[in-house]
């Protein structure tokens, strides 16, 4: 295994194991009491503060932005991510300005259709550091910011891992290519509901069939979290997929057409190392093509 | 008297969310609530009066009844019964008990406190500071962050231009679609900016300090294990349940050990990182009284936890009592005024 390989491994672990921190720590206040196994289960979820979750997920998104940067390693990728950013902070805060219906934020088309332009790493970049950015200039630092950055990083990473499958299947500048990313954004738009409702609910108290309580198992955690989403994010997360959906749909193929074309402009990708002929080899190809041109 | 230091709000706002995690007594939360809307007001900018300035505190102020009345009329359990809601409603149905209403409560003024601080923090420290408390390993990303927060200004200029100029060859927004011919001029002019930017920035001599010239592998094995260690330490009762011997006491170390060799790559490619500072933010005397407040306050606090002060932790449940307040922890909070008045009203951005 060549150096090469084995600092791209050594990358992936990182990227997996900071993915895998942040995802159990969506998570833990579920497994708590089973894990403890304590009689009062009540009493070890009142010490488990939001706080840790909070601090957790930090050192996670920590560790994605430590390999994420390297996908702007030169001035014109981190031009390029500054300015991406610009524009969809642009969008966030018009947003915030004149807020749309329900969950509806213009931010997801740009950052999925760089992810799915730029590669994994860039597009962790560009939904993590727009969410980051367009809290500092909206006032929205605050302990969600976090969970925010990490879900919305994972739009962009994620939205990597279509490029192949559209390669492979041939839909490259075609319209499947456009209805994977309709497809995308759509289940995303749910997602992120479903992910950032994770932060808050297992800490939340109320009626027993929609909140969690200490002991549940799987089902019926998994149940009670269904009737809570149906009560109260459906429609708000579906307003979210939609506009999704409409920004890709009205803006995606030209959106795509622009970054690929400055994509060949800000990436230079050198496939064959380009050989200098010799010396000796000019000279006997000269020789060469006058002989033939006396023949 | 100076703006205080970054820093100094950094550790404010951690010691502010430590308290808020500790003490749940709503007796404390709302001592802690009035000192952080007191600095709110006391640093507004000069051309605010003191009720506009405060319009976040009201703001803040709608969530604590609104999550007690939203806790009151769903969640059914409690000794104390105020009344009950007739009928068969889904959630609202049952009886309406007097814990519901102040563990309601007592949530409300957490957010409302965990908010007011924010928006404090928020208020105090500009942009460039806080991007400037990136640390030098992140090195690309606050370059990223600098470049789009100064570029947001001028991208909406540049939409307000490509609108009007729209406008003048009678293009007329009467659906979604019509934004296309705004959305592609920005995001293309978007673009070629960012061109003329990273020759500026190559000009410079920018490049990646680690990238691609070092190898990384030390580092992100170094992160691995720092990642492998805190979740370890984190979940220690966990994992020493399948553990031959008895150690609970190492879950803490675990987790701080973590936390160095997660830390140390940090600190090495930050060392690499070459960084020229245009705008130094200067340490003053009074940053070092306001850190010495902040400690003193931090020590105060940690010395009622280590005895086990009944007053910290207060649960409406099983039974409503009355929550205790000890005036010697209230009166610790006092010293996260002490930035606020060293620094006075800011005057600037």
């Amino acid at each position: 295994m060549s150096h090469r390989q084995i600092e791209r491994i050594s990358g992936i672990f990182v990227v997996v194991a900071s993915t895998l921190l942040g995802m159990y720590s969506f998570i833990y206040p579920f497994l708590i009491p089973n894990l403890s196994q304590s009689a009062s289960p009540a009493a070890i979820r009142a010490t488990e503060s939001p706080i840790m979750f909070v601090l957790i997920l930090g050192i996670s998104v920590i560790g994605l932005l430590s390999e994420a940067q390297l996908g702007a390693s030169s001035a014109r990728m981190v031009a390029l991510a500054g300015m991406l950013i610009a524009a969809n902070s642009v969008l966030r805060f018009i947003e915030v300005a004149i807020p749309g219906p329900g969950g509806f934020s213009p931010i997801f088309f740009l950052i999925i259709l760089s992810g799915y332009t730029f590669g994994a790493q860039f597009g962790f970049l560009i939904g993590a550091l727009t969410l980051f950015v367009s809290a500092l200039i909206t006032g929205g630092v605050g302990p969600w910011l976090p969970s925010q950055m990490f879900t919305a990083g994972w739009v962009g990473m994620s939205a990597a891992f279509l490029a192949p499958l559209s390669k492979k299947l041939g839909w490259e500048g075609k319209n499947g290519e456009i209805g994977l990313l309709l497809f995308w954004g759509a289940v995303w738009g749910l997602l992120y509901g479903a992910i950032m409702n994770l932060w808050s609910w297992p800490f939340l108290s109320g009626s027993p069939d929609q909140y969690w309580q200490p002991g549940l198992n799987w089902q019926a955690t998994l149940q009670r979290y269904g009737v809570f989403y149906l009560a109260t994010s459906l429609v708000w997360d579906l307003s979210r997929s939609l506009g999704n959906v409409l920004f890709i749909g009205l803006f995606g193929k030209g959106t795509l057409r622009i970054l690929r074309r400055f994509k060949r402009r800000f990436v230079f990708l050198v496939e064959q190392p380009i050989s200098v002929p010799s010396k000796t080899d000019v000279n006997s190809k000269d020789k060469g093509e006058a002989n033939a041109a006396h023949a | 008297m100076q703006r205080m230091h970054s820093l100094i709000w950094l550790v404010w706002l951690g010691l502010v969310l430590w308290i808020i995690s500790l003490a749940r007594n709503p007796f404390y939360l709302v001592v802690l609530w009035i000192w952080i809307a007191i600095i709110n007001v006391y640093t507004r900018s000069t051309e605010q009066t003191i009720w506009n300035s405060a319009w976040t505190l009201w703001a803040s102020l709608g969530i604590v009844p609104m999550s007690a009345v939203f806790n009151l009329l769903t969640t059914h359990f409690g000794d104390h019964v105020l009344f009950n809601i007739p009928g068969k409603i889904p959630l609202v149905s049952g009886i309406a008990t007097g814990e519901a209403l102040v563990y309601g409560l007592t949530n409300g003024l957490v957010l409302s406190v965990i908010i007011n601080a924010f928006w404090t923090f928020n208020r105090n420290v500009p942009i460039r500071s806080l991007l400037r408390l990136i640390p030098r390993a992140f090195y690309s990303l606050a370059i990223i962050s600098s470049i789009a927060v100064t570029f947001i200004p001028i991208t909406i200029r540049q939409y307000q231009q490509i609108q009007e100029a729209q406008a003048v060859r009678g293009h007329r927004m009467n659906s979604a679609r019509d934004f296309l011919a705004i959305i592609m001029p920005l995001l293309t002019s978007s673009l070629e900016r960012a061109f003329q930017l990273a020759e500026v920035l190559t000009a410079r001599g920018f490049h990646h300090p680690t990238f691609p010239t070092q190898s990384l592998l030390g580092q992100r094995w170094s992160y691995f294990a720092g990642l492998v260690l805190i979740f370890l330490g984190w979940q220690w009762k966990w994992v020493n349940q399948f553990l031959p011997l008895s150690a609970f006491w190492l879950g803490k170390p675990l987790f701080f050990l973590g936390l160095i060799v997660f830390c140390i790559p940090f600190w090495r490619i930050g060392k690499i990182s070459g960084q020229s500072r245009y705008y130094a933010e200067a340490w003053h005397t009074q940053d070092w009284v306001g850190l010495f407040s902040l400690l003193i306050t931090a020590i105060g606090i940690i010395s009622f936890s280590f005895h086990n002060d009944p007053s910290l932790s207060y649960s409406p449940y099983p039974s409503l009592t009355l929550p205790l307040f000890n005036p010697w922890i209230g009166f610790c909070f006092t010293g996260l005024s002490m930035p606020a008045f060293l620094q006075g009203s800011p005057k600037y951005d």
